[in-house]
């Protein structure tokens, strides 16, 4: 089994604001926000995108900021 | 990916602020329908109520004509303008609600920043990255139809190539037939 498990092991996704160490995430940044929704307007769950859950609740707030201010919409 | 965000240098920002209050940005929304002097006013008076609580401006960006996600209030475009305050916390409360009873004022927010948060122009990036979403939406299309070309290329040469055994087999079976039978209906041992 251990074999097994470490034959299919997948490579775990690395946050990529970890890896900027981002402190703040803006509602005004557009493209960095924009990738994080998809088609329909509805967050990127972090198991797709690999976000850790610290910023994920940052990347929620500026998202919902966006979301009001009329960047980003809500439903498609 | 032009992260706001940052391992802010502290040292830059205590130079330019003073030592009472905080960091607060304020971006309103206004609609395309409004004329110059509606539009300059509004910026007055935004400008006012904070200079009126002792509000001492950081920084200012507009991003001008900027279409919207959804209709607000009817518009589907509007302006944006964002204000960058040093502001004692005890006054946010009051020019949040002068700002919001604002006529012209489609959404404001007004928010307390981090500490460390180094000011970026959001304007000036988004133009950067429209720039470069245009080039590469250019260059997709390019690909695809140079890709499509090579494709109608193919299928045409594979056409000639698959139309003309067909035609040279064709024009002999004919031929052959028609010199067969005129020699049969000229061939005078053989009485039809």
């Amino acid at each position: 089994m251990t074999q097994r498990s470490s034959q299919h092991s997948v490579p775990r996704k690395r946050c990529p604001f970890c890896e900027k160490e981002v402190k703040y995430i803006d509602y005004k940044d557009y493209p960095a926000l924009k990738s994080h929704v998809d088609y329909f307007g509805n967050m990127r769950k972090r198991y797709h995108t690999g976000v850790c859950l610290r910023h994920q609740k940052k990347l929620r707030q500026a998202i919902e900021r966006a979301r009001f201010m009329g960047m980003l919409s809500y439903r498609k | 990916m032009p992260l706001s965000v940052t391992k802010a240098s502290a040292e830059d920002q205590e130079d330019v602020l003073p030592e009472n209050g905080r960091l607060y940005e304020c971006t309103v929304l206004y609609p395309l329908s409004l004329s110059q002097k509606e539009e300059q006013d509004l910026r007055k008076n935004i400008e006012m109520f904070f200079t009126e609580v002792g509000g001492q401006q950081v920084a200012f960006d507009v991003w001008g004509r900027r279409g919207l996600a959804y209709a607000i209030g009817g518009a589907h475009e509007g302006n944006f303008v964002v204000y960058h305050y040093h502001l004692d916390p005890a006054h946010v409360r009051e020019v949040d609600r002068q700002i919001r009873i604002l006529p012209g004022v489609l959404r404001h927010l007004l928010i307390k920043l981090p500490e460390g948060y180094s000011i970026v122009r959001y304007s000036q990036l988004f133009e950067i990255w429209q720039e470069e979403q245009k080039t590469s939406v250019v260059r997709e299309r390019i690909t695809k139809e140079e890709h499509l070309k090579k494709r109608v290329i193919e299928r045409a040469s594979k056409r000639t190539v698959s139309e003309k055994p067909d035609r040279s087999k064709g024009g002999l079976t004919a031929q052959a037939l028609t010199k067969g039978i005129e020699k049969i209906i000229s061939d005078e041992d053989i009485h039809l």
